[in-house]
């Protein structure tokens, strides 16, 4: 090519929604923090493949009631941030601030559910290997969630400082993104904690 | 035509005095002490890692004399055998995390704006982060030392020596809390030079233009995204069942030890690519300057970088042939381990090709690459023999394992570094290395280097095992155990005139131009030292040899370095399109900031609580931490990360 | 004789170039260090030498003679790749251009060749080749020496401690079980299985020329064999760092006639001979007081499992796993003082008079 400078239309400058450099470095950091999740479901297998003095889990499948809320709640809450996000981008601030202050709400639910369960264990992170590979997942996935909570509250305070825009709300889709992430994991968590044990 | 208000038309202009002032007032970094903690610039933060790394190499030198010094005959008692092991297991950590990695991540972050044609990294405070969060990790893990409790369990830290019953003091939570800390920097760094190299770039710059060092570095930090959770999570495992009563891997209570070295070596194996990949890149960019033609098999060699790095993930089990387990999974590692040397073999015949056929010049950079293809070769070859699994069972944990990591070690990553500073040298200082030390330099450390270390194949074949702090005579490894010794010592020596080249350079050097040794990439087209900018105007590239490209004729279009967009409203450069580097986006990015290294400190806090279980001085870093992160991560007007932007 | 000569002859090519440019200084060294690799590797393939007693490039016995032969090629094969790539990169460097040579790239012209890429496939091709028949020759030889040839009649359990070796006899006849330390005899020409298990933390069983390693992981079972095919003594050494100690933690395996082993086995299953001496009686009674909680004497109530049994201690040839040699001086040395030998072993340093250390030294020396 002759002309090297094809670029008549005018670019856009700065962080702009899939584009921008801070999209992009939470993709490749949501990569990395799922393969920790991918290997943490390896230890798991593999502790549950080898030979038992008696059942696998020791106490027996896990109860489902807290961990079906907890599913609810990360599933909503992505559909809240989605919300969110999408009224961001048609300029629909109450739409942005309503979305934003459900999702905070459900992830706060998130973590209380997360709560009771682990207090209502019969089991505890000492008492044989099952327990600490319970606890280990659940509260390396609660720590992400606590994350999550974070970002959810400054993009909210961001929000209502009126610093988004139409075109420039990178920092509630990135967050968005980062949910869907969290909850996929929680999937994940939960078929591997949870359900595996009953297929067994 | 209307353009709305979040674009902008760019500029496009000559390069020209006023502009390269105007930019150069608007990029360079606070003078001094102020200027070195808050860097955000790319150039700054690669001389840091640089300079960094190699106080770690001497570290980690200092503490191979001592183990050297005990071995130098049968049943010395220079040291106990708690301070050999100690030397030991911090002599392999300290050259392996925070020698063989962040010295490549130097280069890299030195260089990839200017060979990618960017004025800098996507992440410039991400930048600084990574690599202030690799000091204080490598700080905290010798600060072990100050306690007399340095890890002592090997690089590879199995349990259940690593387990608090027969370890009870804090050495291994030094080992296990340092490489968590250190991760965040890998991590870091890694997701930097990703997103770098998949939108910072110049026109024209799409992936089949890249140097094959952009290659060696894109796959190995893309790996790392991939390996260093596994060891994050393995380190969290064993400090849980250290600190808090976890069953992990304490076999008494239902625990897997095997488990460990599972996690350790799904993460261990594919850092020893991640060390090697880069270096070999910057070989398969510099040895073709000193050839004075194109790499041969560009495809193929960047190809098989890749190739090497995902095979990589698959050979793991090879470190446990001998634990016991069922001969066929054994095969299969046995096999993928056999086949990962074909991409390697591919990049040594490219090599060999390159000088056969090109008209080699006889500098100090040459002599080191070329130095390296012999290495190389050793390395790979005593490597390839403990692929086959009964011979495995005899080479394992001896000397023979030991020659073979230091052929890789030394000669596929400390080699081609010193030969790339003898290339760069003059880029980064503005003044050439000078070139008869540099000779004596380069003999007396292949010399050394090989007076010591080939000997270690003998010492493995006559049955000497590896971590052991002494050893009875009569056994036939006397001897070669003193060669050794003489032989690392001049090695020593080498590396020792190497940076009095170095010291004696930066003050009397030959002044450089900007390209001194007449190569083909964009680095070289910007004066010696860069200006922090890097480009006055973008440049747009239309070959893989830029500076070549008139004479070698071979280009479909030209490239144009002294005509492009000037993005000078403030820290801005190019983002392009993934695949064909077709501009994009205007990427605005932070000046200077004191973030990175705050948040630094926080982490520091966080992790010197974890240590001495002081949990109130955990929380308070974790809680300040947070703040910090969100100051961080608050939008900026002038970057184009909230509406309203002060200036278009 | 025939490989001095050769050596010799290697390292004399140099002197038959004149000139004294840095690059034949290159080819001198690496011609240098190539013959010295070959002197070496050729002078290791002599019958196992008293002096290179851990050397594995010489192997006794059905498990190691496969791999020996294995490890020699690949060592060959590797050998001759050095030798070829070194060559090519010396001659590539130094062959004759059509300019002259320079130390300035500025005044070497570009060029680009177009011959070039058949290095890669050529290379690349053989590579294959050489990487396949490796390939093959492992598997072959992985089952080979995966499980004993015939079913092994001899059965012992390796139990490993920090630092020393706990050597259990197994038998269907549960009279003829019985527990030694360190020194394993077997009988020549006969596959033994060994199981191997660790009571604190990973080890690896190893007698380079008899077989390659297995660990010893606590919580696993594992199992290998080994065999002797002539009588001899093997010296072995862990292979895999597990402390303070590991550098002590060797063991023998004495492989002895059929008969000989069967009549060693019986008389490790006898008490000690009836204490003769008033000295011999008072070293037991002191033995069993401050020795008796670690260590065991069969015939004699000393029950304790901490530290190796010591039934007939004589027969052995060394003591502290490899460490001394099994004599009067070295014994009292290391009961006096074990810290100063094996220093973090766990033997603990214990108070005893000139007399009690006289009379415990007898004792033992009574376990023939």
């Amino acid at each position: 090519m002759s002309d090297v400078f094809p670029y008549r239309p005018p670019l856009p400058m700065g962080s702009i929604g899939l584009r921008s450099s801070g999209f992009w470095g939470m993709a490749f950091l949501v990569l990395s923090e799922a393969s920790l999740f991918a290997y943490l479901f390896f230890s798991y297998f593999y502790f549950s493949v080898q030979p038992h003095p008696g059942p696998w889990p020791p106490s027996g499948p896990p109860d489902l009631s807290y961990a079906l809320g907890q599913t609810a709640t990360a599933l909503i809450g992505c559909g809240t941030m989605w919300w969110a996000d999408r009224s961001a981008a048609v300029a629909d601030r109450s739409g942005l601030l309503l979305g934003l202050g459900a999702s905070l709400a459900l992830v706060v639910a998130f973590i209380v559910l997360q709560f009771l369960d682990w207090y209502a264990k019969p089991f505890s992170l000492a008492t044989d290997p099952y327990g600490s590979l319970y606890f280990t997942t659940t509260g390396v996935h609660l720590g992400h969630v606590v994350a999550g909570l974070i970002m959810m509250a400054a993009v909210l305070l961001w929000s209502l400082l009126g610093y988004f825009g139409p075109v420039r709300h990178a920092p509630v889709t990135i967050t968005a993104f980062y949910w869907y992430f969290v909850a996929v994991i929680w999937l994940a968590v939960f078929f591997t904690l949870y359900i595996t044990p009953y297929l067994a | 035509m209307t353009v709305a208000e979040h674009e902008r038309l760019p500029e496009v202009t000559e390069r020209n005095p006023s502009l390269e002032a105007k930019l150069h007032a608007m990029w360079e970094s606070a003078p001094g002490l102020r200027g070195w903690l808050s860097t955000v610039d790319h150039k700054e933060i690669g001389v840091l890692y640089l300079v960094t790394a190699f106080g770690f190499l001497v570290a980690g030198g200092i503490e191979a004399v001592f183990m050297r010094l005990q071995l130098s005959g049968p049943n010395q008692h220079l040291l106990t055998p708690e301070q050999y092991n100690q030397l030991f297991s911090m002599h392999g950590n300290t050259m392996i995390f925070w020698y063989a990695f962040p010295v490549l991540s130097g280069f890299s972050n030195y260089f990839w704006p200017l060979l990618l044609g960017a004025r800098d990294m996507a992440f410039p405070r991400l930048n600084a982060f990574s690599y202030w969060v690799f000091l204080a990790s490598g700080i905290f893990v010798y600060c072990s030392f100050l306690i007399g409790a340095a890890p002592n369990d090997g690089w590879f830290n199995y349990p259940p020596y690593g387990s608090r019953e027969f370890n009870p003091g804090p050495n291994i939570d030094f080992y296990l809390l340092g490489l968590i800390f250190f991760g965040i920097s890998l991590t870091a760094g890694g997701i930097n030079f990703v997103v770098t190299t998949l939108r910072a770039r110049c026109p024209g710059m799409s992936v089949n233009r890249f140097p094959i060092v952009i290659w060696g570095t894109l796959s190995a930090n893309a790996a790392g995204l991939l390996a260093v959770p596994t060891v994050s999570a393995a380190c969290l495992m064993l400090w849980l069942d250290r600190n808090f009563g976890t069953h992990f891997f304490n076999a008494a209570n239902g625990g897997q030890p095997l488990l460990w070295q599972h996690l350790f070596w799904m993460f261990a194996h594919p850092w020893v690519y991640m060390i090697v990949l880069p270096a070999m890149g910057i070989v398969s960019d510099a040895l073709p300057v000193f050839c004075r033609r194109p790499l041969v098999g560009y495809t193929a060699v960047a190809l098989s970088t890749v190739v090497t790095m995902m095979i990589g993930f698959g050979l793991w089990v090879h470190h446990m042939f001998a634990t016991g387990l069922p001969v066929l999974g054994m095969s299969f590692f046995a096999a993928t381990s056999i086949l990962i040397s074909l991409p390697s073999g591919v990049q040594l015949f490219s090599w060999l090709a390159t000088i056969w056929t090109g008209r080699p010049v006889f500098t100090t950079a040459f002599y080191f690459f070329a130095g390296f293809i012999v290495l190389f070769v050793i390395g790979g070859v005593s490597g390839f023999v403990t692929g086959s699994v009964p011979v495995d069972w005899q080479l394992t944990d001896t000397y023979w394992v030991v020659a073979h990591i230091h052929y890789v070690l030394i000669g596929i990553n400390l080699f081609p570094v010193v030969g790339a500073i003898y290339f760069w040298f003059p880029k980064i200082t503005g003044r050439m290395l000078d070139e008869r030390l540099g000779k004596l330099n380069f003999w007396v450390m292949f010399i050394g280097f090989n007076l010591g270390f080939f000997p270690m194949h003998f010492t493995g074949l006559m049955g000497m095992p590896r971590r052991i702090y002494t050893y009875p005579a009569g056994l036939g490894w006397t001897t070669l155990n003193v060669i050794t010794t003489v032989g690392s010592f001049i090695l020593a020596i080498g590396i020792l005139l190497f940076f009095i080249n170095v010291l004696i350079s930066l003050r009397r050097g030959a002044i450089a131009g900007p390209n001194p040794w007449d190569a083909p990439s964009l680095e070289w087209s910007v004066p010696s030292p860069p200006p922090p900018y890097n480009f006055a105007v973008i440049p747009s590239v239309a070959s893989r040899h830029p500076l070549w490209e008139e004479r070698l004729q071979e280009a479909d279009g030209t490239s144009v370095l002294d005509r492009g967009l000037v993005l000078d409203h403030h820290h801005e450069t190019l983002a392009v399109t993934a695949m064909d580097g077709e501009p994009d986006l205007i990427l605005k990015m932070p000046s200077e900031s004191y973030v990175p290294i705050s948040l630094t400190l926080c982490i520091s806090a966080l992790f010197a609580g974890l240590i001495s279980h002081w949990w109130w001085l955990a929380a308070a870093g974790t809680v300040v931490g947070i703040g910090v992160a969100i100051a961080w991560l608050w939008p900026l007007p002038e970057a184009g990360q909230r509406e309203a932007p002060a200036d278009v | 004789m025939d490989r001095n000569r050769r050596a010799e002859k290697a390292s004399s090519r140099p002197d038959e170039k004149t000139g004294t440019s840095a690059q034949l200084q290159k080819l001198d060294r690496a011609t240098g260090r190539i013959s010295l690799a070959v002197f070496f590797l050729l002078s290791a393939s002599a019958p196992a030498r008293a002096d290179a007693p851990m050397a594995y490039t010489v192997g006794f016995g059905a498990r190691n003679f496969p791999v020996v032969n294995l490890l020699w090629a690949l060592l060959i094969v590797s050998l001759l790749v050095i030798l070829i790539v070194t060559g090519l990169v010396i001659a590539g460097v130094l062959r004759p251009r059509d300019v002259p040579r320079s130390t300035d790239p500025r005044l070497v012209p570009l060029e680009r060749p177009e011959r070039g890429l058949a290095w890669i496939y050529i290379g690349t091709a053989i590579s294959a080749a050489v990487l396949v028949g490796a390939a093959i020759w492992t598997f072959s030889t992985l089952a080979a020496v995966s499980g004993p040839p015939r079913d092994a009649k001899v059965k012992i359990h390796v139990i490993g401690h920090q630092w020393w070796w706990e050597v259990r006899y197994d038998s269907d006849d549960t009279s003829r079980i019985f527990t030694t330390a360190n020194e394993i005899h077997i009988p020549a020409g006969e596959p033994v299985r060994v199981e191997l298990s660790s009571v604190d933390v990973i080890h690896s069983f190893w007698v380079p020329q008899l077989s390659g390693k297995t660990d010893l992981i606590p919580g696993q079972r594992n199992d290998t064999w080994i065999e002797a095919d002539r009588p001899g003594t093997y010296r072995g050494q862990c292979g895999e760092y597990c402390g303070l100690q590991h550098a002590h933690m060797a063991l023998a395996v004495i492989s002895e006639q059929p008969a000989q082993f069967q009549s060693w086995w019986t008389h490790q299953l006898e008490g000690p001979p009836a204490s003769q001496t008033e000295t011999v009686a008072a070293g037991e009674t002191n033995f069993i007081a401050k020795c008796g909680i670690c260590h065991a004497v069969r015939g004699t109530t000393a029950g304790g499992r901490l530290g190796p049994d010591l039934s007939h201690l004589m027969t052995r040839q060394t003591i502290a796993a490899g460490t001394l040699p099994n004599t009067p001086g070295y014994l009292s040395g290391w009961i006096a003082d074990p810290q100063h030998i094996k220093p973090g072993n766990l033997m603990p340093l214990l108070d005893l008079s000139g007399a009690q250390l006289a009379a415990i030294r007898q004792f033992l020396e009574n376990l023939k």
